[in-house]
């Protein structure tokens, strides 16, 4: 069979996630915090704790940066910077929980990322990967690439080939560990049609890996 | 191992994924899905010390600029939600929480179960806030009255990282603000210790003072109509001086309220 039952949605527990993939073992441990570790965090963070600032910021970056590659492409990192920026000053405004914490910061990154693409009037997921993502060099299938590699870089690269809607619920899905209800709260949708783009998305990545479509 | 034996994604397949329940997916799509979700590598943090220097300019500039805006009650308020809501979830993590994830790989949600997670939240607020704030055991003459929170926040952040590499971390230019004002590399130990203490105390203080009682006394609801009387007998008394007997309606007994608020100004 070539299935596996496999949970997502809260990839916060990644290795829940990596246990289902033991093949993949990284040699860089997860960073990421528990959520008890996150919200304590935030209280020290408040407070002007440069430490629990590191914590915040190693527990949120990774995704936030896999989910503005998604958005703009090669320029998440700058992106990112400029959000963190905002995420640094405003951060004794915010009140919240871990997972709201994750909300807020997607928010301001989202708001940062649509500001970047308005300026470069462009839409990244079709203007660009083939020079952002090494495996997807000249001509090579991104899916064909994604099997044999499967990096990180070009799972993402595969998300952002998607309907931008699609891409960026599947991404908030998958990567951010978001339910319904917080990815409509950051997209502006009701849960529902998060969830309808978030269905199509994994029926045309399914149709993409396996069938290449 | 034909590929048409693959399941499908369906809607409900969505839909479970999205509350973190488990779903049946091609083997491939699961490889690629764990690929978005692999730890971090290297490069995806170097923002770090860019993201921290702005934050650490941003704590400075806060507390400089506006030591005592009227919004510090509203941000303390703000600070005690969220370590009440810090406690929940510690506490939902702790009571069986981790068994939980291990197991299911289900994070329990705080919006669903924090209701039941508070009852046990004590426990836990006590980890958490310990966590938090950690300062130095060692006790110091600590006689500034209230100590620039910027320079708090420098403390607490070089007692954190003193614990891995104690003389680098004075180092860095962050710290130069804290080591000019404890007077030297050396005494930032006791300075910071002893700042800390009486940060703590002065909080404390702060927060117990800071209880409801700055309601606007309602009281001359009722007084509406008497002081529409009170208007025209301000008038009247330069009026009465003229004329007192020709105004007999205007007596000074139909308005035995109204006299001692306009004999004030006089």
């Amino acid at each position: 069979m070539m299935s596996r039952i496999t949970r997502w949605g809260r990839p916060q527990r990644m290795g829940d996630v990596l246990e289902s993939v033991p093949k993949r073992a990284d040699p860089l441990p997860p960073v990421t915090p528990a959520d008890s570790d996150v919200a304590a965090a935030i209280v020290a963070a408040q407070r002007g704790d440069e430490h629990a600032f590191r914590v915040l910021y190693r527990a949120v970056q990774p995704n936030l940066c896999r989910y503005l590659r998604v958005l703009v492409g090669q320029d998440a990192e700058d992106v990112a910077s400029e959000a963190w920026l905002q995420i640094a000053r405003d951060l004794r405004s915010f009140s919240g929980d871990a997972s709201g914490f994750r909300g807020w910061t997607a928010t301001i990154a989202r708001r940062r990322a649509l500001d970047h693409l308005r300026k470069a009037r462009r839409r990244p997921a079709v203007a660009l990967p083939t020079e952002w993502f090494p495996e997807h060099a000249a001509g090579q299938d991104a899916a064909a690439a994604a099997i044999e590699t499967m990096s990180t870089d070009a799972a993402l690269a595969l998300i952002a080939s998607l309907p931008p809607d699609q891409a960026e619920a599947v991404v908030l899905a998958v990567v951010m560990g978001m339910d319904a209800k917080a990815a409509g709260a950051i997209l502006g949708k009701r849960p529902g049609a998060v969830r309808t783009a978030v269905y199509r998305g994994l029926r045309t990545l399914a149709q993409r890996v396996d069938g290449r479509v | 191992m034909s590929k048409h034996q693959q399941p499908r994604i369906s809607r409900r397949t969505a839909a479970r994924m999205l509350r973190g329940a488990p779903v049946i997916v091609p083997d491939a799509l699961v490889d690629l899905l764990a690929a978005a979700v692999a730890p971090p590598r290297d490069g995806e943090l170097v923002g770090e010390q860019a993201a921290t220097t702005a934050f650490l300019e941003a704590a400075h500039r806060d507390t400089v600029l506006q030591p005592r805006s009227p919004s510090m009650i509203k941000s303390m308020l703000a600070k005690a939600l969220t370590v009440k809501i810090a406690a929940i979830a510690a506490a939902i993590f702790t009571v069986g929480g981790v068994a939980t994830a291990a197991v299911t790989g289900h994070l329990p949600l705080p919006s669903n179960s924090s209701s039941t997670g508070a009852s046990t939240s004590s426990h836990a607020a006590n980890t958490s806030v310990t966590l938090t704030t950690t300062p130095g055991s060692r006790t110091s003459s600590a006689h500034q009255g209230s100590p620039s929170p910027s320079l708090v926040g420098l403390c607490h952040a070089y007692i954190a990282g003193a614990g891995s590499d104690h003389g680098k971390a004075l180092q860095n230019p962050a710290f130069t603000a804290l080591i000019t004002s404890a007077g030297g590399k050396t005494k930032v130990d006791a300075y910071c210790a002893a700042l800390i203490k009486a940060k703590h105390s002065e909080s404390s203080a702060t927060q117990g003072a800071g209880s409801p009682a700055a309601g606007t006394a309602p009281g001359n609801s009722a007084g509406g109509h008497e002081a529409s009387t009170d208007h025209p007998t301000g008038p009247p008394t330069t009026q009465h001086t003229g004329a007192p007997t020709t105004h007999p309606t205007g007596a000074p007994d139909p308005h035995p309220t109204g006299a001692p608020a306009t004999h004030a100004p006089h």
